[in-house]
């Protein structure tokens, strides 16, 4: 019997289903409030959907001079990874794993999909794909940091490296963005370098590189890429909300869930709006941001943190 | 013209003989210039007026004969033509001391087959790079 | 590190129109810049030598999509001064209108894909929703939203009725309201700034040596504006403000085009409400007796340049026009080199190339 709901967790809630389920609603969500702000109508609800499907429908080009099998096997271990991930993040006010330090393991389990884009741009030999993965490492370098101070902060404060406990520790005293906007600021500013959205798109600058490191990918292994990128950032989010904004507030048992998935699409909306007020960085500046301001600041925040709780 | 142009006595010095000169329609007069005394005529003319301007250089077939007509603006338009006889037709180059001919050079290269001496590039600039018709706005024997 | 060749084009994402751009970069800087062009000549001069000039109206229309007003205008003001026959003061307004109509929906357009070359997807939509509004006021007095047909030899085609004048002024009321917008991204937005200031700066000594024109001269601080020292059609009593400034980078060029924007509604409005009476063309004949012809115009780009020659016949002998965009891809051939590969979006789209117009 326990076997079978654990399986069933895995599976379905808050498992592998819901986390590709949701993860198509949220980017469809993300597509709908950016077309909002820019005066647009936007998408159905089952264009993210649609998308993934027709992908997978299309030719599986194998590009000449790059290596296959590891062309084939990135996307499927980035994904894997994301959705691990995604198994430690607190769905509501339940992680279907949770253990001391899961933290630390969700941020490395997030990572890798960042490291296999780098990869997947890397063997291929075009330009567009080297000049792009070479941006995506160089991203990833300047905002793993800030990310991880940004979340190291409330980390402190909880005196706790669990998620679960991070989150039902703010329903003691208030949400961690009250007591540090700093640390959030350079987290979510973290995330958003991480997750490569504008205004730090630039591995993937349409108008500059094509699509960065996958310009040379279709059909199914573009299909996963892009699914990656969708759980990545519900995982993502998932770990803000819980961080940050109190999660599920455990206060309200029984309306738990309702008030995560508030605070999800909520968040969310908040990244769309990041995306329409502002041109994409040059890579320089992406580094200069990072190294300069972010990393400065969160540092600054954490040492506040520690000190005052000492 | 009732009062002499601007531009009157330091071309006259420049060709090195009295103007003759052709009115066009749309207000702007046109100057023969033998193509041994273009380049001195044109630096007369930009020594004079540093902000001269060229906007066109129209390459055509009068009669079978190859004319280039060099469009200045200056205060009002000033045009140069130029005779190229001989086969394939040849003009003195300005692209070396002014870079702003060097595409209309290449194209009248393209389209009429004009040879310009001392031109640093003279590829094609539009027409297609495996093209073997002879240049498009040349007429053809038979042809109008 | 190793010297890596950058295709950009004939196809890329970047480009509205085919150019070969052949970028030699090392790490992320550009050392050497090659351009090709030629990618969409259609021979349309030589399509025009066995035309009447009448004809030749609509072959000229589509030499390019964006300005086909200004190529239309300025072949049939040669055409006219070769017949020598006086435009009618409506016609000349109406002319003009539409003129300053697609100065308008040229710039919007170059706006958003500027926005777009950087990133700033929003500013892109917003820019082209409001061009959607001058293509309709534009279809409302020709019937097309671009190649418009307004012009023949001699005058042009439709009227504009008073209530077409009307509604022309309510959406251009609308338009400046959305103006604000612009004005202050291109003043204010720190996220333009940083993609914009201080890029590719092209100077003066450049602009004379390349024969730069239009609003890239003007934002290297050259004063060239056909509209003010020649006039043509109506602007001969029309006040054509001067939106020139010395920076001479990405930014000054968006600048001068933000501004020419609000001169352009307001010319058209003073159009609007001043239309003289009276015909809209005059009858010409076919045959056009032997001669040739100049003119010049200010499209959008810059100084557009027509010659046309006839010798007696029915069909033209030879039509040729210099569009604008020929010596800005001169300049941006010199640009190029020194940048770094992140700005090579926001000069190409800066310099607003009509691919279709350099060829021909």
């Amino acid at each position: 019997m326990h076997t079978l709901l654990t399986l069933g967790e895995l599976l379905l809630f808050p498992g592998l289903a819901y986390l590709v389920t949701v993860a198509l609603l949220l980017a469809w969500v993300d597509r709908k409030a950016l077309a909002v702000l820019q005066g647009r109508v936007g998408p159905p609800i089952y264009q993210p959907l649609a998308d993934l499907l027709k992908l997978l429908g299309k030719e599986d080009l194998d590009t000449e001079g790059s290596d296959a099998r590891l062309a084939a096997l990135l996307p499927m271990i980035s994904l894997a990874c994301a959705l691990t991930a995604g198994l430690m993040t607190p769905v509501g006010n339940h992680a279907v794993i949770s253990f001391e330090g899961d933290l630390m393991v969700t941020l490395f389990l997030l990572s890798v999909p960042t490291l296999g884009l780098f990869l997947a741009g890397w063997i291929v030999p075009s330009v567009y794909n080297m000049l792009g993965g070479n941006r995506s490492l160089l991203q990833y370098f300047c905002y793993e940091v800030p990310l991880l101070l940004g979340l190291a902060g409330p980390a402190a404060l909880a005196r706790t490296w669990r998620l679960a406990a991070l989150m039902s520790a703010q329903s003691a005293y208030h949400w961690h963005v009250l007591a540090m906007p700093v640390g959030f600021a350079v987290a979510t500013l973290g995330l958003i370098g991480k997750l490569e959205r504008v205004p730090l798109d630039t591995p993937h600058a349409k108008a500059e590189i094509g699509a960065g490191p996958l310009t040379e990918y279709s059909g199914r292994k573009l299909a996963l890429w892009r699914l990656t990128a969708w759980v990545q950032t519900l995982v993502g989010i998932n770990l803000m909300v819980a961080v940050y904004l109190g999660g599920a507030d455990v206060v309200w048992p029984y309306w738990g869930f309702g008030v995560y998935a508030v605070k999800v699409v909520g968040y969310m909306g908040g990244l769309a709006l990041v995306q329409a007020l502002y041109a994409r960085l040059r890579v320089d500046q992406v580094a200069e941001m990072s190294w300069r301001l972010l990393v400065p600041l969160g540092l600054l925040q954490l040492a506040v943190t520690v000190w005052m709780g000492a | 013209m009732s009062e002499r142009p601007v531009w009157w006595q330091a071309v006259e010095a420049a060709v090195g003989a009295p103007l003759a000169v052709d009115a066009v329609g749309g207000g702007e007069a046109v100057i023969d210039v033998a193509a041994e005394r273009l380049l001195a005529t044109v630096s007369a003319l930009r020594q004079a007026w540093p902000a001269l301007h060229l906007t066109a250089i129209t390459g055509l077939s009068i009669g079978g004969e190859v004319v280039l007509l060099y469009h200045l603006l200056l205060d009002g338009g000033l045009t140069l033509r130029v005779r190229c006889p001989g086969a394939p037709p040849n003009a003195p180059s300005l692209a070396p001391s002014w870079p702003a001919v060097n595409w209309y050079e290449r194209e009248a290269h393209d389209l009429l087959g004009v040879a310009f001496k001392g031109h640093p590039n003279l590829a094609p600039l539009l027409v297609a790079r495996d093209w073997t018709g002879g240049p498009p706005l040349l007429p053809v024997e038979g042809e109008r | 590190m190793s010297r890596v060749t950058v295709p950009i084009g004939p196809q890329h994402p970047l480009l509205k129109e085919p150019i070969a751009l052949r970028l030699d970069v090392v790490g992320e800087r550009v050392v050497a810049a090659e351009i090709e062009i030629g990618y969409v000549h259609r021979g349309l001069e030589r399509l025009l030598q066995g035309r009447t000039f009448q004809q030749g109206v609509a072959v000229v229309e589509r030499i390019c999509g964006i300005c086909s007003h200004a190529h239309t205008t300025a072949y049939c003001q040669a055409v006219e001064a070769l017949i020598d026959v006086d435009l009618p003061p409506r016609a000349a307004a109406i002319r003009t209108l539409l003129c300053e109509l697609e100065r308008l929906h040229s710039h919007l357009l170059w706006l958003g894909v500027l926005s777009e070359a950087i990133g700033f997807t929003t500013v892109f939509m917003y820019a082209w929703r409001d061009r959607e509004q001058v293509l309709d006021a534009m279809e409302l007095i020709s019937g097309g939203r671009i190649a418009h047909g307004a012009n023949v030899v001699g005058g042009v085609r439709e009227d504009v009725s008073p209530a077409q004048a009307r509604e022309v002024l309510t959406m251009l009321r609308q338009l400046e309201m959305q103006l604000g917008l612009y004005q202050e991204l291109v003043e204010r937005d720190r996220s333009f700034h940083r993609r914009t200031r201080g890029i590719a700066v092209l100077s003066a000594a450049q602009v004379q040596a390349y024969g730069v024109v239009g609003p890239m001269a003007r934002a290297s601080g050259a004063t060239l504006d056909i509209r003010r020292s020649a006039p043509y059609a109506a602007y001969g009593w029309l006040e054509v403000p001067a939106a020139v400034t010395n920076e001479g980078d990405v930014w000054a060029r968006a600048w001068t085009r933000v501004q020419e924007l609000q001169h352009s509604i307001d010319l058209c409005r003073t159009l609007l409400s001043a239309l003289p009476a009276g015909p809209l063309a005059r009858r010409v004949a076919e045959r056009v007796q032997a001669g040739e012809a100049v003119s010049r115009v200010e499209a959008p780009r810059g100084e557009l340049f027509y010659y046309v020659r006839s010798e007696g016949e029915r069909t033209a002998a030879r039509v040729k026009a210099r569009t604008p965009t020929l010596p800005a891809l001169l300049a941006m051939a010199e640009l190029l080199p020194g940048l770094q590969t992140g700005d090579i979006a926001a000069v190409v789209a800066g310099c607003d190339l009509c691919m279709a117009c350099a060829d021909r």
